[in-house]
C-alpha cells in the first residue's frame, strides 16, 4: 500500500471528508464491478456499492490494521451483498437481469469483432451461467478472476481456508464449463 | 501424475497459483497425455472467455457525490 492513501486512511478515519473521497475515487470501480459480478444488476450494486462506502466512512475509525484497509473494505461488501440477496430472495428471478443483454451494454468498451461476436452472441449465456452459480462460489471466482486476488487473500477476506476456496474456484470453473459447454467444444477436438 | 490430479489442479494453473515443485510434473503430463491435452485447452478457452466478458464495470456517474451527501446529511441530522 503506498504512502499516500496510508495517510488519506488515517485522515479519513479523522472524519476527513476529502480524504475520504480520495479513497472512494480510487475503490469506487473495483468494489462496484464486485458488486456487479456477484448481483447481476446495475441498479442493486450501486445501492450496495453505496452503502459499503457509507458503512467505511463511519466505521474507518476502527479499522486496526491500516494494511488491511482493502481486505477489510470487500468484507464490507461481501456482506452487504448477502444481505442484499438475503432481503430480494423472494423475487430472486426479477432480482437478476434477465440476460437479454440490454445491461451489458452499459459497459463502456470497444471491442474487436472477435470481441464483439463473444459479447453477442455469448455474452448473454455467459451472464447466465455465472448467474446460475451459488453466491459462494460466485464471490471467490469473481475475486480471483476479475480482482486479481490470491488465493491466500481472498482466504484471509472471506476467513476461510485456502483449501476450500481453491475448491470452490475449482468448482466454479467445472459448473460453468458444463453451463457454455456448447461453447467451449467447438474445435476441441482439432488440438 | 495421473489424469485425475492433473485435471484438479488446472483451476490452480490458470489462476497462476500452482507451487513450483508440482508445475513441471503437471507440464510433462500436459505435453504427454492427449486426452487432458485437450481437457486444459477447454478450460483456457473458458478462462479467455470469461475474463474478457467479466472485465471492470464502470459505477454510475454521481454514485459518490451521493454517498458524500448523505454523510453530509447525517452529520447535520447528528449535530440537531
Amino acid at each position: 500500500m503506498d504512502r499516500k492513501l496510508k495517510e488519506k486512511i488515517k485522515k479519513a478515519a479523522k472524519g476527513d471528508l476529502d480524504a475520504f473521497q480520495y479513497i472512494c475515487k480510487r475503490y469506487e470501480k473495483k468494489v462496484f464491478t464486485f458488486v456487479y459480478h456477484l448481483l447481476g444488476s446495475h441498479e442493486a450494486a450501486e445501492e450496495v456499492t453505496q452503502d459499503t462506502f457509507l458503512s467505511v466512512y463511519w466505521n474507518l475509525k476502527n479499522l486496526k490494521n491500516i494494511e488491511k484497509f482493502e481486505p477489510w473494505l470487500f468484507k464490507i461488501a461481501r456482506n452487504y451483498v448477502y444481505q442484499y440477496s438475503r432481503k430480494d430472495y423472494s423475487k430472486k428471478e426479477d432480482f437478476f437481469e434477465d440476460g437479454n443483454g440490454a445491461k451489458n451494454g452499459d459497459v463502456d468498451m470497444d471491442y474487436t469483432p472477435e470481441e464483439h461476436l463473444i459479447k453477442g452472441e455469448i455474452g448473454d449465456e455467459i451472464k447466465k451461467a455465472i448467474n446460475s452459480l451459488d453466491l459462494k462460489y460466485r464471490e471467490v471466482f469473481t475475486l480471483a478472476v476479475v480482482e486479481g486476488y490470491s488465493y491466500k487473500e481472498i482466504a484471509e477476506m472471506l476467513g476461510r481456508s485456502i483449501q476450500s476456496v481453491k475448491t470452490d474456484i475449482h468448482r466454479a470453473r467445472v459448473k460453468l464449463r458444463k453451463s457454455l459447454e456448447k461453447y467451449l467444444n467447438e474445435g476441441k477436438d482439432e488440438v | 501424475m495421473k489424469c485425475k490430479e492433473f485435471r484438479d489442479l488446472i483451476s490452480e494453473f490458470l489462476d497462476g497459483e500452482m507451487v513450483i515443485s508440482i508445475r513441471d510434473e503437471f507440464l510433462i503430463h500436459l505435453l504427454s497425455c492427449e486426452e487432458c491435452k485437450k481437457e486444459f485447452s477447454v478450460y483456457l478457452k473458458e478462462n479467455i472467455m470469461l475474463r474478457k466478458f467479466l472485465q471492470d464495470v464502470d459505477p454510475p456517474s454521481g454514485m459518490l457525490l451521493s454517498v458524500i451527501n448523505m454523510i453530509t446529511k447525517g452529520k447535520i441530522n447528528k449535530e440537531e
